[in-house]
């Protein structure tokens, strides 16, 4: 009796288990199923480059030999094959400090052999190329020899690291390549007189509120690079002073315009400003800007006017005007009426 | 009995493994290896000197700032090197140094087949970190996607047959043909204006255009920069057959 009972249930186990087995290999190829068709995004830092430092102004005056370590650092899991040249910019048209890189082939002036004096050292082996391992950091020296003869000119150029990595392209797709770079302001004495202008300084002449935004543009007429220095003195109806805002002091380049900013490095219709931020304006200002291209000048100074009136007030006038109105209205009507 | 316990036991563990294993697979966070600046900078202050401070000595002075690397100014024989400030010759410690990482993943982008009058899409991101001045990216394709035969599939023109590499335009129709991109900001707000479902061309190097800014940001900032750049293609039905491809570059550089 108890074998019968016993038998009974294993095959009622049999039976169980049997299903068991079938439920989970049934789960089992759907789990399969479902990661196979919507996997979770597994990224891979296929390229990923860091260059430090990432601009090096260089004031030189012949003859020279220039030394410096530029470093460049391969953060992905990768191995990064990279091509290392040379190529020059010049200001792009946004005036706001980028660079637009000149044809390919591009000859600066006066020296059209300057990037013949300018190698990129591993060790003491100049290279034009570098195979990065993954998380390799590695130190190149930046080398400029200037010859007794050199003659003085500013010349401006990236580094460029890019990506030589090719693939056998066997589907339908597009590959990507990268680049980062460091950019080299090279300035070879002697130099011409610094000479400029105040291009722009203006403000919208009525706000409601602080910040109040300040453009600011500089044009360099001179042939080297410039780092003007500056700033924006605001007096109220007073003539007190009642606000300071330093300018940076950002690079320009010879022939060349930029829009100057403060700390905040803010952007106003699409340009960058000097902020003035002050919690509480109200009535006339009048903002000073004093602005030198040069420690050794020159100097431009120029006034502007602005406004500014709260919304709040504006409203708080607005309905005074209006009740003001009515109460005259009411008293006209009742006159009219005795 | 106590086998047929067992094995159903076990069964019962396979099948609570599977479901976590499911659970993973389908709900689980994308596993993002991405580099970002994290690894950046363990790798570069791994050697880095610890403390910041001005050293002199006979004809050199040298100014540096902890986290820095190479950072400072420099002087030689004959000239002088400010490296890493932005702020002009002045070098001075009070204008940040700048520190410049771009990422790109992935880099291969796989279309898979392209059926006529079925747009395909894909994406890669875009990570730029540069903590003192703005910077810019710019993106090229060597050449329209090109078969090994020669054929094209052009860039687009979008809906309106206005599009170009400097300006974005709707593309929404699966009867407009060609190749293009979009940028959408994900960290921050560097990509370049494209409104929803516009799209524009990637400059062409074989038509001899120059670069575009894919990205661009005018100022520094400790915050890393993201965008997903997406790729659209679409196909009509009289395109040959073939395994089309191109190249795309992107270069980031740092503003002077």
């Amino acid at each position: 009796m108890t074998n019968t009972i016993d038998q009974i249930q294993n095959t009622k186990y049999k039976t169980l288990n049997t299903h068991y087995f079938l439920f989970s290999l049934l789960i089992g190829l759907l789990g399969y199923l479902c990661i196979g068709l919507f996997p979770a995004n597994a990224f891979a830092a296929d390229f990923a480059l860091g260059v430090y430092p990432p601009i090096l102004q260089i004031q030189a005056t012949a003859p020279t030999i220039i030394s410096k370590d530029i470093t460049v650092v391969n953060a992905s899991q990768d191995t990064e094959n990279v091509s290392v040249t040379l190529r020059p910019f010049t200001a792009s048209g946004t005036n706001n400090g980028q660079v637009l890189y000149l044809p390919v082939g591009t000859k600066m002036l006066p020296d059209k052999d300057i990037f013949q004096k300018v190698q990129i050292l591993d060790g003491d082996t100049p290279i034009s190329s570098l195979s990065l391992a993954p998380k390799q950091k590695k130190t190149l020296t930046l080398r400029i020899g200037l010859p007794k003869d050199e003659p003085g000119a500013d010349y401006y150029f990236s580094v460029l690291f890019v990506s030589t990595d090719s693939v056998n392209q066997d589907a339908n797709g597009s590959h990507i390549t990268a680049g980062i770079a460091a950019n080299i302001l090279l300035s070879i004495a002697p130099k011409d007189e610094t000479t400029g202008l105040l291009n722009e300084f203006t403000t919208p002449w009525f706000a409601q509120t602080a910040p109040i935004p300040f453009t600011v543009s500089i044009t360099n007429t001179s042939r080297h690079f410039i780092t003007p220095t500056g700033q924006i003195l605001i007096r109220n109806m007073f003539g007190q002073l009642v606000g300071k805002v330093d300018l940076l002091s950002v690079n320009v380049l010879g022939n060349s315009t930029r829009f100057l900013t403060s700390k905040e490095n803010a952007v106003d219709n699409n340009h960058p400003v000097a902020l003035w931020n002050k919690n509480v304006l109200f009535g006339p200002y009048r903002a000073n800007i004093i602005v030198s291209l040069s420690p050794e000048g020159p100097l431009f100074t120029k006034t502007i006017y602005f406004f500014v009136m709260p919304w709040e007030y504006l409203l708080g006038f607005f309905l005074a005007v209006v009740i003001l109105l009515i109460v005259i209205e009411r008293v006209r009507h009742k006159m009219t009426h005795l | 009995m106590k086998n047929i316990l067992l094995s159903k036991y076990a069964f019962f563990f396979i099948l609570i493994g599977l479901l976590v294993y499911l659970s993973i697979g389908l709900f689980g966070k994308s596993a993002n290896a991405f580099t970002m600046s994290n690894a950046f900078y363990i790798i570069i202050l791994g050697n880095l000197n610890s403390i910041a401070g001005q050293s002199s000595g006979s004809g050199k002075t040298l100014t540096f700032t902890s986290g820095e690397l190479g950072a400072g100014l420099y002087t030689g024989t004959n000239y002088t090197i400010c490296a890493g400030f932005y702020g002009g010759i002045f070098c001075n410690k009070s204008v940040v140094s700048g520190i410049f990482t771009f990422t790109v993943t992935p880099t291969d982008l796989n279309f898979g087949t392209v059926d006529p009058t079925s747009p395909v899409s894909r994406t890669n991101i875009l990570d730029v970190l540069s903590t003192a001045s703005g910077y810019s990216v710019t993106g090229i394709e060597n050449h329209s996607l090109q078969s090994p035969s020669g054929s094209l599939i052009p860039d687009t023109t979008c809906d309106s047959g206005l599009c170009t590499p400097s300006f974005a335009a709707n593309w929404v129709s699966n009867l407009t043909y060609g190749f293009g991109y979009r940028c959408d900001n994900v960290a921050q707000t560097d990509c370049s204006t494209f409104t929803a479902n516009t799209y524009k061309p990637f400059a062409n190097a074989a038509l001899s255009q120059s670069p575009q800014v894919v990205m661009q940001n005018t100022s520094g900032s400790s915050l890393e920069k993201q965008s997903q750049v997406t790729y659209k293609v679409n196909v009509s039905g009289s395109q040959l057959p073939g395994v089309y491809t191109n190249t795309i570059t992107y270069v980031a550089s740092p503003n002077f």
